[in-house]
């Protein structure tokens, strides 16, 4: 394995705690219906991303990683990279939250695939804003920067979730197939890779000067 | 003699705290203690060597290989006991080793057991529960179970009792034996230097005061003592620091040579311990009681 796969184990292994927190919580949620299959996974997602760069703000660790016999690039790589593995532990608790919802009479609209995609587009576009802004503010300004995202979060994946289900060009993409939305998931495609590529030259640059 | 680690003129500036011009080596297969009081700089001037803060000036090599950009591997082989726990506290000390040791080519669950053993240990006790002797000795477990070639420790004598420090100097003296590593010291506690130092880096106010053997540092500095009828303005010139009261002085020169010529059978002369060369190397002439 290499120092990324490990430095993303040690993510989960820090948050998983956290997370089981989160479970309960969306399972009443599920109960309430007061969320759909996109709140369920991006919330745990996010805030698995959230809570782990939460976890090493203080200075003290922020020596332990840079302690470490891994090059401060790849650190910053890393944190990009786990947004897919928590992507992945978002879709599957959204699916299983749906499946609660089921089984407790309260069912949630069926699942399509273009909502796991949407899940990992707006994962990685909140780690393209996210990110840069953590290497940037350190331990001072990010409480409330935390704070401001965990609130984006919730209303975010919920307003989605609703356009996803009630807007006309959303649905057309979800009923026409992929072939038909091609230019506008292309060009959505293109417009987070492009972000995402700007904020990680930027985190390097910022984290890559840092004294820690 | 190969060097460990070499730092030449590397300066670094925090707001009105500057390090500058600061020269000195880490010789292979020997304990270099790094003193000096509280704020001199001997913490940043660790954390540039692991690469956490950039010098401004100069530059710094390890194992021969100079410090720039990617130079992350040579980490690998240094083992660094911090002056904070820096470990995450909600953690179990099993589940932190499990995060750091894949980190590690060379790591040595059996070594590592042995000494959770040996400092008594208990794995499933979380971080936060250790005591401050506790965590330093579970940091030191894991800087000594990656068969590093440098030991790099940030005063990890502070908070410790007598008895664990003792066997920690043992412990140390233990692992200089195969004269293949070598050990980065600092301490404010210079009585743990005294005891197992071969040189002594000293470092004032951000400034380099000396880089020698132990045993050099402690014959060419002399204690004066005596009267303060021996004292005039060319006397007190030869001071690096005195110390004054109504019956006389105490005082350091670190000319042992000139202090004999000066004071001749007149004053006492002792040979002063490396915490006596600190005091009044940092106080100067200020001293006055």
């Amino acid at each position: 394995m290499s120092n990324i796969a490990y430095l993303i184990r040690k993510d989960i292994l820090l948050v998983y705690r956290y997370m089981l927190v989160l479970i309960p919580l969306l399972g009443y949620m599920a109960f309430l219906q007061t969320g759909g299959f996109m709140y369920y996974a991006v919330l745990p997602s996010a805030m698995m991303l959230i809570t782990a760069c939460t976890l090493e703000i203080q200075p003290a660790n922020q020596r332990f990683i840079a302690s470490l016999p891994v090059s401060r690039r790849r650190i910053v790589l890393a944190r990009y990279a786990s947004v897919l593995p928590y992507t992945l532990i978002g879709i599957a608790l959204g699916l299983m939250m749906k499946i609660v919802a089921e089984l407790l009479g309260q069912p949630i609209s069926a699942v399509h695939w273009q909502e796991s995609v949407a899940v990992l587009g707006i994962n990685l576009l909140l780690a393209s804003v996210f990110l840069p802004l953590y290497y940037w503010l350190g331990p001072k300004g990010m409480q409330a920067v935390r704070l401001a995202f965990i609130v984006l979060v919730i209303v975010g994946s919920t307003t989605f979730g609703y356009l996803l289900k009630d807007s006309l060009t959303m649905q057309r993409w979800i009923n026409d197939g992929v072939w038909r939305a091609a230019p506008g998931l292309l060009i959505a495609m293109l417009s987070i890779v492009l972000l995402l590529i700007l904020s990680l030259l930027l985190s390097w640059r910022l984290y890559e000067r840092r004294d820690v | 003699m190969s060097e460990a680690v070499k730092v030449s003129d590397v300066g670094k500036r925090y707001g009105s705290f500057e390090l500058q011009g600061i020269d000195f080596s880490v010789r292979q297969g020997f304990i270099t203690g790094l003193i000096g009081p509280n704020g001199s700089g001997k913490s940043t001037l660790i954390r540039m060597m692991m690469q956490m803060v950039r010098p401004d000036s100069g530059s710094i090599e390890l194992f021969g290989h100079r410090l720039a950009g990617e130079s992350a591997q040579l980490r690998e082989r240094i083992g660094y006991v911090s002056d904070e726990n820096y470990f995450y506290d909600h953690l179990t000390i099993k589940r932190m080793k499990k995060i750091l040791s894949p980190f590690y080519g060379s790591w040595d669950e059996e070594k590592f057991r042995g000494y959770l053993e040996r400092f008594e240990l208990s794995e499933n006790k979380k971080i936060k529960e250790l005591s401050k002797g506790m965590k330093m000795k579970f940091s030191l477990a894991v800087a000594l179970s990656h068969s590093a070639d440098l030991l790099i420790m940030d005063e990890p004598t502070a908070g410790l009792d007598p008895v664990f420090r003792r066997e920690l100097l043992d412990l140390l003296t233990e692992e200089i034996q195969d004269d293949t590593r070598s050990i980065l010291f600092s301490s404010h506690i210079t009585n743990d230097l005294d005891r197992i130092a071969d040189y002594i880096v000293f470092v004032n106010k951000g400034r380099l005061v000396f880089d020698e053997t132990k045993d050099d540092v402690l014959e060419r500095h002399v204690l004066v003592k005596g009267g303060k009828e021996l004292l005039d303005d060319d006397v007190r010139g030869l001071f690096t620091g005195i110390r004054e009261t109504d019956v006389g002085f105490e005082g350091l020169v670190s000319d042992r040579a000139a202090a004999q010529r000066a004071f001749g059978d007149l004053a006492l002369l002792e040979r002063p311990s490396l915490e006596e060369i600190v005091y009044f190397t940092s106080k100067g002439a200020a001293a006055y009681v």
